[in-house]
């Protein structure tokens, strides 16, 4: 019998609930994003 | 017009800011992030621009099933202007999708990765070329901090400064080479608490073909002992090369990490710490199309023609096992004709029948971090212990079909395995996905000429058998 270390039901790791970034930490993702397509477009 | 559909992830460091870690097309949208997804971003771009008549979709059924019928509705009921939809369906390892011939009355949007743009060939398909672009441009603080040494990059921005969780790693060694989830989890011993030892000895565990990237976390965003990480979707677009965001949000990992070994107090200097960690440390998705997901682990009983049995491990190619001709099932190993056949129903067709099948192949791989998926059927006291994209035949009772079915997909409450050979129906109780302590080997055969064979499943006094189908 395998030697299991950890498992969960495969419902749930398929159905993990999202978080809501907040405003603060949304707003620092899309600033990165943009920074790098704008360092993107002047390579 | 074109754009791009692409993925980015964030860890969050002790100061609760994001850190890039990667961009990716060929990105999954995740089931927990559809319904936050804002397609409408999309539709207004459209919208705004009244010579847009036409909209296509370029995109890999195996990766984008879930988000196409999202666009597409999206499109359908928010764009009055478009008259003409249209998709491209690309091979899963086609480097080099097909489109349409773009012009101002088209907008064509592309979910396939594209060898032949910079964007994704430069920048997605390897890691170090987005960290470095970012490094290069003082951005050091968006970005985790890294080491990597080869004729393609030098940067070394490790500080040496790590977490004090004595149950996370310090470092993570990722490869660079594209499609290999391959991670290695470090943490130094204890007793080495100088930063520049602490980086010397991280960047001395690194080759040409990988790069180490310090692992972070935030106290304020673990929960129950999961760690947290961000994802963001967005489109890139147009000759400006704009940007549409879709949504984003965080989520835990699939495990929360242990709090019973100590890694401080591991023996060497620094110490690689085991891949049954992996969806502890990571927020990874296992995904069935990957690498060495297809096969069972070496325990499991294949049955041969005269109805004993073989172990997994020991099977080997010109073997005999038993199989069985199902009439009107695909003589392929194409995974897409596998995947597209089914049949109304569960009864076996009339002329189908048992017969032997040689094995023409038997390989084994590294289980890595890919995990497995036990699946528990009524009556029996063991599992089937098979990778994750391992395709089983099924009967589903919400469709009324039977069909090969990846491990991954396969849903208790809406399948049966199919004995065929008695057109019977078993229950499956559970399907777990689990991560083996060892790091284990996944098997797998390649028979012919029936392309499938039977794995034992306990002891059940029906002798039950699971078909499966082979995989190339």
């Amino acid at each position: 019998m395998a030697d299991i270390y950890k498992k969960i039901d495969n419902k749930d790791y398929k159905n993990r609930t999202l978080t809501e970034m907040t405003s603060t930490q949304s707003d620092k993702v899309q600033s990165i994003i943009q920074n790098f397509v704008n360092f993107f477009k002047n390579a | 017009m074109k754009g791009v559909l692409f993925s980015a992830d964030f860890a969050i460091d002790e100061n609760d800011d994001p850190r890039l870690l990667e961009l990716n097309t060929d990105t999954v949208i995740y089931a927990s992030f559809t319904s936050s997804i804002n397609w409408s971003n999309l539709t207004d771009v459209i919208n705004s621009n009244s010579d847009i008549k036409e909209f296509h979709l370029i995109y890999k059924k195996k990766i984008h099933d879930r988000e196409v019928p999202l666009i597409s509705e999206s499109v359908a009921n928010n764009c009055p202007n478009i008259e003409t939809y249209g998709t491209t369906e690309i091979g899963y390892d086609d480097p080099y999708p097909t489109s349409p011939e773009d012009s101002g009355s088209k907008f064509i949007l592309r979910l396939a990765f594209d060898e032949s743009a910079v964007f994704d060939s430069t920048y997605c398909k390897n890691n170090v070329n987005t960290l470095k672009l970012m490094y290069d441009n003082n951005a050091t603080s968006s970005i985790t901090e890294f080491f990597h040494s080869s004729s393609n990059a030098e940067v070394n921005n490790l500080s040496g400064v790590v977490g004090s969780n004595n149950f996370l790693p310090h470092f993570i060694i990722k490869s660079t080479q594209p499609r290999t989830e391959t991670h290695r989890f470090l943490s130094v011993t204890g007793s080495i608490t100088d930063a520049s030892s602490i980086a010397n000895l991280a960047t001395g565990s690194s080759n040409t073909e990988n790069y180490v990237e310090r692992f972070y976390y935030s106290s304020d965003q673990i929960t129950n002992n999961k760690t947290r990480a961000l994802r963001s979707y967005n489109i890139l677009y147009g000759d400006d090369l704009d940007i549409i965001k879709l949504g984003s949000g965080s989520f835990d990992a699939i495990f929360n990490f242990q709090t019973s070994s100590n890694f401080r107090e591991l023996p060497d200097s620094i110490n690689t710490l085991p891949n049954k960690h992996y969806y502890e440390f990571t927020n990874k998705f296992p995904h069935s199309f990957a690498e060495n997901t297809h096969g069972f682990l070496g325990e499991e009983l294949i049955e041969k023609p005269d109805g004993t049995y073989i172990s997994g491990s020991l099977i080997d190619s010109g073997s005999e096992v038993k199989s069985f001709f199902y009439s009107g099932s695909p003589d392929s190993d194409d995974m897409d004709e596998v995947d597209a056949w089914s049949q109304v129903g569960y009864t076996t067709p009339s002329g189908s029948y048992l017969r032997s099948a040689s094995v023409v192949q038997a390989t084994s791989a590294s289980l890595d971090t890919n995990g497995i998926n036990q699946i528990e059927v009524s009556g029996s006291p063991d599992f089937i212990n098979v990778g994750i994209g391992t395709r089983l035949m099924v009967y589903s009772t919400g469709s009324n079909i039977t069909k090969y079915v990846v491990a991954q997909d396969i849903d208790p409450d809406d399948h049966f395995i199919v004995n065929i050979v008695s057109s019977s129906l078993v229950p499956i109780t559970n399907n777990y996905f689990a991560m083996p302590n060892d790091d284990l080997d996944l098997y797998a055969i390649n028979v012919e000429p029936d392309d499938s064979y039977f794995l034992k499943v306990g002891n059940l006094p029906m002798n039950f058998q699971v078909n499966v189908h082979n995989f190339k």
